[in-house]
This record gives C-alpha cells, sequence and structure tokens, in this order.
C-alpha cells in the first residue's frame, strides 16, 4: 500500500479548482462535424483562455492578501472526495461530465485508435525537455539562480489537466490511475524512495488490465507511452520507477509467444518485482539496520521514512526490556516532514517512551556531541559512488564526518544509477512553493561516498564504493 | 589425536609445538581430526554442528586470535560445497575431510603467494615501519634479506606484551638491520620511514583490519604524514564483520576470553583491549593470496570467498 503521509501542501483549495473546471466548456460539442486541425486549434484557444484567467486570478489573490493560508488543512480531505468522485464518474458510459471532475477523463471517452508512436522517454533518466505548451507558472522561476535554470520548474494541478486534454485531443488514452498518479506526485503527496515506484506499480497494474493478454506486446508500448508522459511531466523519474520501466520493457520483449503466457503473466511479474525488491528487502534492510543499532545509542535522523520506523518498532518491541534508546529528529523547511514522523513516534505505544529531540537541521553540529550514529536513506546511489539523497543529507553527512560520528544510508540494491553524478546541481527537482514565494525548493543534493561510513541495502552492509549490483 | 584429547588441548598443543605457528592452520588440522574422530554423527548438519562447537570451544583458547573465528568458517563454507551425496555416510566423511586437507594445503600455499607480490615493493634503501610482531612480515623481510636487499626497519615495541621487542630480535638474527622505538615515539619516527608493513588479525567486510592494539594510532599517524601503509593478511582472516568505528567492534575480537583471564590473574585492573580496528581509508593496499586489492575491493572479494 502506498505510505502518505500528510504534507503542508502548497495547492490551492479544492474550491478554486473546481470552480475553474465549471468556466471551461464542455468538450463534446466541438467533436463534430470539426477536422482534426480545427478541433486542436480550438483547444488552444480555450487553454490560453484559461491560463490568462487563471494569471488574473493570481493578480487578484495578491491583492487580496493570499487566502491560501487557511486552506492547508483542508486539502487532503478535498483531495480524498475529488479522488471518490474520479472513480465514480469513470463507470459513466455518458460522453463527457460537464460540471466538477474533468480529470476523471476515462479510456473510454477517447475513440480507440492507433496513436502516434514516440519515443519512450522512460529509458531517459534526465529530466525530459519541457513540452511547448507548458509554461511555468510561478514567478519563482525567475528567482531561481542561473545554474537551476536547466531544472523543470514544478507542475500544478491546472497544468496537469491541460496535459491530459492535449493527450486526449491528441486521441491517446490516459487511464485514470495515472492522472491520480500525477497529481500526487506533482502535489508531493508520495514521501520516501519507494513510494514513487509503488504508486507507478499500482497505476501499471491498472493499465495492464485493460490490454488483453495476446496484444500486449503490440499494444503495451502505445498505451504506455501517454501515460508516462504525463507522469514525466509532473516530476523527473526517480531511479526506482526508472528501473521498474526497464524492467517491464525487457519483461516484455523478452516474452514468448502469448500461448504460454498465463492471462496475467505480467501483472504477476511486476507483484514479483515489488514483493521482492521493494517489500522483502525492506524486511531484510530493517534487519540490518537493527543489527548495527546497540544499547544506549543515541541516533540521529533526518527525514526518515516508514523504514526507519519499522525498525525503530522492531527494535523496541524486541525482549521485556527495552533497549535504552535515544533519537534525535532533525527537521528543515519549506516541508517539515519531520513532524509527521514525530507525531508517528509519539503515537505508538512503545516509541513514545523513546526520548526523542526534534530540532532543525542548522542545530546539528551542537547536537552532534551526544550521537553515536546517523541514519539517512538514499534516493539513488550513482555510478560513481556517490549518494543522491534529500537536500540537506550532505551537509549533515558532512558535519557528522567532521565529529567522527558513523553515518549509516539506507539504500535498495535498485537503487543503484548508472549515471555519474560530481554535483548537486546537473541532476535536481524543484519542488513545490506557493506562487508569492520566492523559494528555490531544491529537492536532493550529492553526499560524497566517502563521507558514508556504510550503506545497509538487502545485500548486505556494504562500502559506499561497490555498488551492489541488481540481479536483471 | 588421542582419544582423552580435547579439541582445545590438541590446538593448544599444535600451536605451541611449532614456532610461529598459524593459528588458522592449527585451527584446520584439528576441526579436521574432529571430523576424522566423530563416528557418532551420521548427517552432514551433524557434523557440521560439531565444527562450529569446535570453534567456539577454541575461540576461548589463549593462544586464538581473531583470525580463528574467519578461519572457521570459510572451512566449513569450503568442505561443505561440493558433491556431498554418497551412498554411505563415511564416503561423505572422505570427501569431506579430503575437502578439509584441500583447504589445509591452500591455506599453507597462502604465506608464498603473499610474498612473490610483496617482494617488488621492497627495494636497496626502503626504510620500514612495523608495529608488533606479525609472522607474515618477518617472513617476508626474511626473503628480503636472503635476496640481498639492503633495507632498514623500525619495530614499535608494542606494549603491553612488548613483542615488538621480539620481532626485533627475529630481525636481528635474520641479519637484518632493524631498531626499536616506544610506541609514542611512532610519530618521530614516521619521518623516517617510506612505508608501513602491517600484518592483521582480521580483515573485515569494509575494508578496514584488526589488529594489535596501537595499528589504529600507527595508521592515523601515517596518514596524516602521507606515508603509504600495506597489510599483508592471508584471506583466510577475511572477516564477515562490519565495524562501524571502534566502540562497534566486536567484544570477542576485541577482548579474547583468555586476555581477561590473564590479566585478573596478575591482579591488574586493566581493561585496554588488546586489539583496534583501523578503518580502510587508512590503508592503502592489502596484499592477499587472491591478489593485491584495495580496501575498497575488499567486500567485493570476500562476497565471492564466502559465496
Amino acid at each position: 500500500e502506498l505510505k502518505m503521509l500528510p504534507t503542508d501542501s502548497k495547492q490551492r483549495s479544492g474550491k478554486e479548482k473546481q470552480q475553474k473546471e465549471k468556466q471551461s466548456l464542455p468538450a463534446s460539442s466541438a467533436q463534430e462535424g470539426k477536422s482534426a486541425a480545427q478541433l486542436r486549434a480550438e483547444r488552444r484557444e480555450l487553454q490560453e483562455r484559461q491560463r490568462a484567467a487563471k494569471l488574473q486570478k493570481q493578480q487578484e489573490q495578491k491583492q487580496a492578501g493570499g487566502g491560501k493560508g487557511g486552506s492547508k488543512t483542508s486539502n487532503p480531505s478535498n483531495k480524498a472526495e475529488a479522488g471518490s468522485k474520479k472513480s465514480a464518474e469513470q463507470k459513466q458510459s455518458a460522453p463527457i461530465p460537464t460540471s466538477a471532475d474533468k480529470k476523471a477523463q476515462s479510456s473510454k471517452l477517447a475513440p480507440p485508435g492507433d496513436t502516434h508512436q514516440q519515443q519512450q522517454a522512460a529509458n531517459k533518466k534526465k529530466s525530459p525537455p519541457p513540452q511547448q505548451q507548458q509554461q511555468p507558472a510561478d514567478s519563482s522561476v525567475k528567482s531561481l539562480p542561473s545554474f537551476f535554470r536547466h531544472l523543470k520548474p514544478p507542475m500544478d494541478a491546472e497544468q496537469i489537466t491541460s496535459s491530459v486534454y492535449n493527450e486526449q485531443f491528441a486521441q491517446s488514452q490516459i487511464e485514470a490511475a495515472f492522472v491520480q498518479l500525477s497529481l500526487m506526485v506533482a502535489h508531493e503527496q508520495l514521501q520516501g524512495p519507494a513510494a514513487r515506484c509503488l504508486g507507478l506499480a499500482r497505476a501499471l497494474r491498472q493499465l495492464l488490465c485493460t490490454v488483453p493478454v495476446q496484444d500486449l506486446p503490440r499494444l503495451i508500448k502505445p498505451k504506455l507511452d501517454p501515460n508516462m508522459r504525463l507522469l514525466r511531466s509532473a516530476k523527473p523519474p526517480t531511479v526506482l520507477e526508472s528501473y521498474l520501466e526497464q524492467r517491464l520493457a525487457n519483461w516484455v520483449q523478452s516474452a514468448g509467444s502469448s500461448a504460454e503466457n498465463s492471462d496475467h503473466w505480467l501483472v504477476d511479474r511486476m507483484n514479483e518485482f515489488v514483493i521482492e525488491q521493494i517489500e522483502k528487502a525492506r524486511v531484510t534492510m530493517r534487519a540490518s539496520l537493527k543489527s548495527k543499532i546497540n544499547n544506549l545509542d543515541c541516533i540521529m535522523l533526518y527525514k526518515p521514512s516508514s523504514l526507519i520506523f519499522e525498525c525503530l518498532e522492531d527494535i523496541v518491541s524486541e525482549g521485556t526490556k527495552m533497549p535504552d534508546v535515544r533519537i534525535i529528529l532533525l527537521d528543515s523547511p519549506p516541508s517539515w516532514e519531520g513532524q509527521a514522523f514525530l507525531r508517528r513516534l509519539q503515537g505508538h505505544r512503545l516509541l513514545s517512551k523513546c526520548p526523542v529531540r526534534y530540532a532543525m537541521l542548522s542545530a546539528a553540529p551542537s547536537l552532534l556531541s551526544d550521537t553515536s550514529k546517523l541514519v539517512l536513506e538514499g534516493q539513488a546511489l550513482t555510478a560513481n559512488g556517490n549518494v543522491l539523497a534529500p537536500v540537506g543529507t550532505a551537509y549533515l553527512a558532512n558535519v557528522a564526518w567532521s565529529h567522527r560520528i558513523p553515518c549509516l544510508v539506507l539504500c535498495h540494491a535498485c537503487q543503484t544509477w548508472d549515471q555519474v553524478l560530481i554535483d548537486s546541481v546537473s541532476y535536481n527537482e524543484l519542488g513545490r512553493v506557493s506562487s508569492d514565494s520566492q523559494l528555490c525548493n531544491i529537492q536532493y543534493d550529492l553526499t560524497p561516498g566517502d563521507l558514508v561510513t556504510a550503506l545497509i541495502t538487502e545485500r548486505g552492509v556494504l562500502p559506499c564504493t561497490g555498488s551492489p549490483v541488481p540481479s536483471h | 589425536m588421542g582419544s582423552a584429547e580435547s579439541p582445545l588441548e590438541m590446538f593448544n598443543r599444535l600451536m605451541g609445538a611449532e614456532e610461529d605457528k598459524s593459528a588458522v592452520e592449527a585451527q584446520i588440522q584439528t576441526l579436521i581430526a574432529v571430523i576424522q574422530q566423530s563416528e557418532e554423527a551420521q548427517t552432514v548438519t551433524e557434523v557440521r554442528e560439531k565444527i562450529v562447537e569446535t570453534n567456539n570451544e577454541l575461540m576461548r583458547s589463549h593462544l586464538a586470535n581473531a583470525s580463528v573465528r574467519s578461519g572457521g568458517e570459510l572451512f566449513l563454507r569450503y568442505i561443505t560445497m561440493t558433491e556431498l551425496d554418497q551412498p554411505r555416510f563415511d564416503d561423505t566423511r572422505r570427501v569431506l575431510i579430503s575437502r578439509g586437507e584441500n583447504f589445509l594445503s591452500r591455506i599453507r600455499q597462502s604465506l608464498d603467494r603473499i610474498m612473490s607480490m610483496a617482494l617488488p615493493f621492497i627495494n636497496h634503501g626502503t626504510r620500514v615501519l612495523l608495529h608488533s610482531r606479525s609472522k607474515v612480515v618477518l617472513a617476508l623481510l626474511k626473503r628480503a634479506a636472503k635476496a640481498q636487499l639492503d633495507f632498514q626497519c623500525t619495530v614499535t615495541q608494542s606494549l603491553p606484551d612488548k613483542s615488538g621487542e621480539r620481532m626485533l630480535a627475529d630481525l636481528q638474527q635474520a641479519g637484518i638491520n632493524a631498531s626499536l622505538v616506544l610506541d609514542a615515539e611512532v610519530g618521530v619516527a614516521l619521518e623516517r620511514v617510506d612505508m608501513v608493513l602491517l600484518g592483521a588479525e582480521a580483515v573485515t567486510q569494509s575494508g578496514g583490519i584488526v589488529n594489535k592494539i596501537g595499528t589504529y594510532t600507527v595508521c592515523l599517524c601515517a596518514h596524516a604524514l602521507n606515508v603509504p601503509v600495506y597489510v599483508l593478511a592471508e584471506s583466510c582472516k577475511f572477516l564477515r564483520a562490519y565495524p562501524l568505528n571502534q566502540a562497534d567492534l566486536d567484544l570477542e575480537l576485541r577482548y579474547p576470553a583468555s586476555a581477561e583471564r590473564t590479566r585478573t590473574k596478575s591482579g591488574g585492573q586493566c581493561r585496554s583491549p588488546i586489539t583496534d580496528y583501523t578503518p580502510p581509508q587508512y590503508l592503502k593496499l592489502l596484499f592477499t593470496d587472491i591478489g593485491i586489492v584495495p580496501p575498497s575491493a575488499v567486500s567485493d572479494e570476500l562476497t565471492k570467498l564466502y559465496l
């Protein structure tokens, strides 16, 4: 299951979104009796209108002093509502819903047919060149330092919706699951290295169910392409996602004749992948991490995910006497993910008895004298032995090194990347910012491998120079 | 092995019988004898249990060191990694024993292999710093002396057992130009040397080594003064452990049980460990019988060995 932690999302309130949808014209009237080119032109016109309206709205809001602050807490519940609405509307066979959720376009709406074949962008590991029709929404782009200008600014819901429209209009079918996933990714609701990969697996499963088995090798690529393009436009892919895509392509390619395969062979393979490479790997990694944490240890954590939480659970629930483990939890703006983790700790029966210190990242040097070890989670291992991890990790690893504190990094074996990175600039992601903020919300940074004492993978505890090669 | 002799006694006897006997060699000989004598064991699992039991016993000997742990594990893996399905268990036992003897002969050859690889590193005028007493390093230097190479050695005294003095005597007996320095003098002595040569009691998965106390200090100073540190270690010393720092080193490796016993006997309340862990960033190269490896490659080699 996806592990979604509530975040302070910078999205607009649900009400505003729905308002926007009501303004746009239903597409049904445009479909009869006009050529494709004309329809496309009309569509583009509509988009321009929408964009102008949005800009106007932004200016109005700035003048009103920004009414976005209070609406953040209502967003998760609105999202849930929107999600349930989407699934309800999928079942409708009526042409187009005129109100609320245009996002719920299911594959039944667009006429089935061939789609234009495009290069599988999935195999590229860098962020794709920005599509012409999406313009950066925020003024924050102009405030980006010049060396980050090559990074794609984050997309929001309206832009994703318009991409969906574009794709649909170009007669490709977008699965609702992928739309939902893209929205979640764009709004940064999927935390942790594995969450996005699991989301992708789930969306793929839904997609694969719509393709009949015998047509699979022929149809899978054209079906997958527009969906993946949409997902890519939300955010560049993580290593795990790229890995899953690659494997999918391999499986389809190496598949024999459809006669020897069962009905759900591809879905089975994917489930197997998820179980082996992600879920079982987590169990092994938890055990390895537990073996490295001793009694009376003080562990420093930064941006921990559920993996570390489960490991802490293992530690405190073992035996009758609770080992004396203390935690220092560091956190940083703008997303303050540590707060959710803190709440989880405090809500747990045994872990709430564990002394926890919560501090800002910049307080690390003064807290390190008390620490036994630093536990971090990596996003990817580059080919030259560096670790790509959430921003702030490199700083922390450096400080820990200077204080001679061992630094442990948790990483799946399939998070090994064949990309060589020497700095945090050439590959990165921009996170969401509120439109009146000039924050450059960089998501990742690069930790040099020699600052890492040990890498904990499902293959065992390894030095950071030797990268574990996943089996193919 | 006589019927009354326990494995521990046999081990101690073998260690005492020969000067500079390798602990792993003695251990393997003991284990082979244990397999031979274990008539009541009728399955491979029972033999394996017996071996594990014996290893634990041997670790408690005062003549054992950290290499006994890795040697035992590797032995077990080596002898069982073959076709063991024979009609009668006695045949299986014979297969196990012959594999064991194979392993033993490989260990005996490892010293020669290391020496042939390390010898080119010693030339005329080389000045070497040694720490404590290492059998492998001694053998290498004796070979170099025989090859008429003109080099100098500086040996640390290596408290608390002053094993460095014993090393000095052995070197001087071989006609090598050697001098003794205090442990505290290491920083000063490093100015006058070209390289540091060390043995190891165990090589860990991180690429670091476990060796006589004082090794970490020597390596730290050498690193600060840009003096390369070379380690000579047989592959049977590759241990599946990953210490993160000194505190994370296994108690069993840091304080062999017997060490505690002898110390408390003499009445001293000394709680100093007798080994320490040197992290891989302070080592330049490791000369092993499976090749010359940089510390970063140890993890891969170890995986290959234990597979």
